[in-house]
């Protein structure tokens, strides 16, 4: 019987821990109780930047991390956090676990850190939430607001100021007038009660962040027989699906909430603004491409356009017969 | 006060005093609507330096803190001993950081690691300042282990304090 | 052995150290790394494997000091201490102290009482007991002993003056907590103010009976004070006004957060003493350099600590002591009860985050079972977390306290540990009336 720790950021609360117990629940029913996974919330065990090294090291066998702490060690697998694609949580997670298991590059990126990854994870798209209605792209002009690379960059096109908040600071940001506009994800949203001081909410079509998820210690993996890899790989893919389904249910779930429960306004950009984003988020693609390897984009692309399509025509997983 | 703790001083005190006037003009020019970059990056990297530079001085003028109630009576015989077993705890601590640091900054300058933020800022100087530091503390202790009568003449002198 | 039994092993480890006056910086670093070597070496199979720890062990030992460290929160320690530094060069500290001594001087233990009012104002501002101990304790020690006060009371009532910090708010713990309960973060803020407010009056009911009890404690003016004088020690307080205002109104008004406020209080304490000739070049270098040094020294060991939060949390200590209470079928009040006291012994150890992050999403559960209240709950659970700064072994405001006052009024800190007592037996009633009523916390978030 093996006993495996998992690190994770968040709290114990909601569904992403929810989650995360029942991929537990999962590895230890297949593994007819041979893995046995205890799970440490709320960072104590390893701080959310140093999870993909404590990871490696071994701090912890398994460990749900960010690549945005690490921009350096996953350049290629941070492909997931352009602005581009498709904002479909089950086609993003879908195209990024087969992008790591197919493609050498951004897999040699893992096998670096002595990880593997198990399990990918979406935020749902990037919008930005707001003191005042935001529905024009000029009025971005001088504004002071907080959001982060890669998506900064497009904003900044525009003249927004950036000014860095952690994610637990930007209610505090907001409520003080520090900043008037946040970039953020509707789930964040009510956790962390942003609704109470920003009362507007501008969808922007630009993007998930998909680079982000639930890594093991690649020794440590390597020493269990096949047939317990398996199960933990297996676990990982019913994980990202699950993932998904439950971020789309939140999502459309907290947006119902968030406009009848605490008089949250949606906005949208106007058609031409909207292109004038993206072709800003063409900036940060040819950043990326500076340094990054082109086959990954090609692939990731390919990738969402194939998920996309059989998204059109099957519809989720979850909901197929 | 010799030239190597003076440089010292004046690296830790520009440290933080960088801290201080930055975030002072950042918060002057957040009022004419321009905002500095990466104030929260460049103050954790000075803070780097605030918290490791000086160990070094902190061992040599033995400002850590410590609990003598229960042994400030015992006889001098003994106050020697317990100064090694400190200069060595102290050898094992910093030895550790410093090993660590070792590994850290090793890993930083082979994955190119960067930190987070608006300018990319690689990660091996703030490492680098953390080896720096423990091994300045790792240096006073060997000090401290071959300078007994002075250690001795200290507990004496605190014996004596009303 | 099993984790929980070497996790306790290794905090008798760094005691015993302490206790034969190893700094406990290296006391607890040493503790918690044999520890941690022993949670990572430690194969059931095979027996102790060394070197299967020394990977996880130095990767614990390379990020957990560095991530505490290289933080831009972290700055507001430095910065709040530069600023008792620097204002007492340019002699406000000094003139606050003077004018606090016609006002109040012939009020028993006057000094004490103006020292916790600025505590409370303090904490005002800052969302940081360390931030809150480190200002007032650099300001306010050495002038209080320099006044014939007792260093007992002198240091104790800032180290605990200096954890209302963290109640009234603006509140980091509280912040912290909102976000791991998933609940208002600005009911929470709110429920801190009424038991921040009657944590100051037990201060000052304590310091009242101390020097009634002890009246050489606090030297007494004996002369009367003409009204010209009060005026004149009302006007010489504009200094401190000023700084004071600053950070207030910029804190309030959004103009710039509590650690800017820090920065520009301090360059504005710095012009006002470049202004009356009392700062030059040099001794500013010298304020800065011991501000750097007193952080540092704090610094070193708060990385024991954290390092401490480590091993707890790769080992099963919290889940088996709550199996503990668990097993031992407790009633609703008797399990709180335990729990509270659970708060009090790991408040000894380990510091306040670290239990935060632990303890948070354990109890919670339990608790919400239970029908408590979770506003009430995180009162309770965040004035633990704040005596548990000054309760020894692991103090950290007392140690910011002693590490805080300049060197020639070297204070032992066992003295600090003493002057701290006399208030920890009245914070047994005021956690207990919270406990009570729990309508103190509530009142106010109810009214929103
Ligand atoms: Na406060
Ligand atoms: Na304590």
């Amino acid at each position: 019987r093996t006993s495996l720790s998992l690190t994770q950021y968040g709290p114990d609360r909601g569904w992403q821990a929810d989650l995360l117990k029942a991929y537990a629940e999962r590895v230890r029913e297949a593994s007819g109780g041979e893995l046995d996974i205890r799970i440490t919330f709320g960072g104590a065990l390893i701080a959310a930047k140093d999870v993909l090294r404590g990871v490696g090291d071994g701090v912890a066998d398994l460990g749900s991390f960010i690549a945005v702490y690490t921009p350096a060690e996953l350049f290629n697998y941070r492909v997931g956090d352009l602005p581009v694609g498709s904002t479909d949580p089950w086609v993003g997670n879908a195209s990024m676990m087969e992008l790591v298991r197919t493609n050498p590059v951004v897999k040699g990126e893992f096998d670096a850190q002595n990880t593997v990854l198990l399990a990918n994870s979406t935020t749902t798209e990037v919008v930005l939430i707001c003191k005042e209605p935001l529905t024009s792209l000029d009025q971005l002009d001088g504004m002071k607001i907080r959001a982060n690379p890669p998506h900064s960059l497009a904003f900044e096109t525009f003249g927004a100021v950036m000014v860095s908040v952690t994610t637990p600071d930007v209610y505090q940001a907001l409520d003080r007038g520090l900043i008037a506009c946040a970039q953020t994800y509707v789930p964040t949203i009510l956790p962390y009660r942003q609704y109470e001081v920003a009362p507007h909410v501008t969808m922007l079509d630009f993007g998930q962040n998909l680079a982000f998820g639930l890594v093991m210690n690649k020794r440590k993996f390597e020493r269990l027989t096949p047939a317990l890899q398996m199960v933990l790989v297996q676990a990982g893919e019913a994980y990202s699906v699950d993932y998904a389904r439950y971020s789309l249910e939140s999502f459309n779930q907290i947006k119902t909430e968030l406009a009848s429960d605490h008089g949250v306004t949606f906005h949208t950009l106007p058609d031409a603004d909207h292109d004038r984003l993206t072709a800003a988020g063409q900036d940060t693609v040819e950043a990326f491409l500076d340094r990054g390897d082109p086959g990954v984009l090609q692939q990731f692309q390919a990738l969402q356009k194939a998920y996309a399509a059989e998204l059109q025509a099957n519809g989720y997983p979850w909901a197929r017969q | 006060m010799t030239r190597g703790e003076a440089a010292i001083g004046w690296v830790i005190s520009a440290a933080l005093a960088f801290c201080a006037l930055y975030v002072g003009v950042a918060v002057l020019s957040s009022l004419i609507g321009h905002a500095m970059p990466d104030e929260d990056l460049l103050v954790a990297e000075a803070m780097v330096v605030v918290a490791f530079l000086p160990q070094v001085l902190l061992v040599l003028h033995r400002r850590h803190i410590t609990v003598d109630a229960l042994t400030r009576h015992l006889p001098a015989a003994v106050q020697r001993p317990l100064d090694v077993v400190t200069a060595l705890c102290g050898l094992i601590t910093y030895g550790a950081l410093g090993w660590a640091a070792w590994f850290a900054l090793d890993r930083a300058i082979l994955n190119h690691s960067v930190n987070i933020g608006f300018i990319e800022l690689a990660e091996w100087p703030a490492r680098a300042m953390v080896l720096l530091g423990t091994a300045g503390g790792v240096l006073a202790c060997l000090v401290d282990l071959v300078r007994p009568h002075e250690a001795a003449r200290r507990m004496a002198a605190e014996d004596d304090r009303p | 052995m099993t984790p929980s039994l070497l996790t306790g092993a290794a905090f008798g480890l760094s005691m015993l150290l302490v206790a034969i006056r190893v700094p406990i910086a290296y006391a607890l670093l040493i503790g918690a790394i044999a520890g941690l070597i022993g949670i990572y070496g430690y194969d059931p199979g095979i027996g102790l494997d060394l070197a299967a720890a020394i990977r996880p062990v130095t990767s614990i030992l390379a990020d957990v000091p560095f991530r505490f460290v290289h933080s831009y929160e972290l700055s507001t320690i430095p910065l709040y201490i530069l600023l008792g530094v620097v204002a007492h060069q340019a002699g406000i500290t000094t003139d606050v102290f003077r004018s606090m001594r016609t006002l109040v001087g012939r009020m028993p233990g006057g000094l004490a009482m103006a020292c916790i009012c600025g505590c409370g104002g303090f904490s005002a501002l800052s969302g940081s007991s360390l931030a809150c101990a480190a200002a007032m304790g650099r300001i306010s020690v050495p002038e209080m002993m320099a006044h014939g006060y007792d260093r007992r009371l002198a240091t104790g009532t800032v180290a605990v003056g200096g954890t209302v910090g963290s109640m009234i708010p603006p509140s980091i713990p509280f912040l912290l907590f909102a976000i791991l309960a998933e609940v208002s973060v600005s009911k929470l803020l709110l429920a801190g103010i009424l038991p921040g407010l009657l944590t100051l009056l037990g201060y000052f009911i304590t310091v009242q009976i101390w020097v009634r009890l002890r009246p050489e404690a606090a030297p007494r003016r004996a002369e009367r004070v003409t009204a010209a004088e009060k005026l004149r020690a009302v006007i010489g307080l504009w200094p401190a006004t000023l700084l004071f205002a600053i950070i207030a109104v910029g804190v309030f008004t959004g103009l710039f957060s509590t650690i800017q406020a820090a920065a520009v209080s301090v360059l504005v304490a710095t012009l006002i003493g470049v202004a009356r000739r009392r700062i030059n070049l040099a001794s500013l270098a010298g304020a800065v350099r011991e501000a750097a040094l007193q952080s540092a020294l704090l610094f070193v060991m708060a990385f024991g600590a954290k390092v401490m939060i480590s091993l707890v949390a790769s080992s099963n200590l919290t889940a088996d002591l709550l199996s503990l209470t668990a097993a031992a079928d407790l009633g609703r009040w008797e399990t709180m009860l335990a729990i509270v006291a659970l708060l009090t012994v790991m408040g000894m150890f380990l510091d306040p985050t670290g239990i935060l992050l632990l303890l948070v999403p354990v109890t919670l559960p339990i608790v919400e079972e239970l029908g408590f209240d979770i506003i009430w709950y995180a009162v309770i659970f965040v004035k633990m977390l704040e005596i548990g700064l000054v309760t020894p072994p692991l103090g950290l405001n007392a140690f910011m306290v002693k590490a805080a006052i300049p060197r020639e009024y070297d204070v032992p800190l066992r003295d600090v540990f003493a002057g701290i007592a006399p208030f920890l037996v009245l914070e047994v009633v005021v956690v207990a009336l919270l406990m009570a009523f729990p309508i103190i916390s509530l009142l106010i978030p109810s009214l929103m």
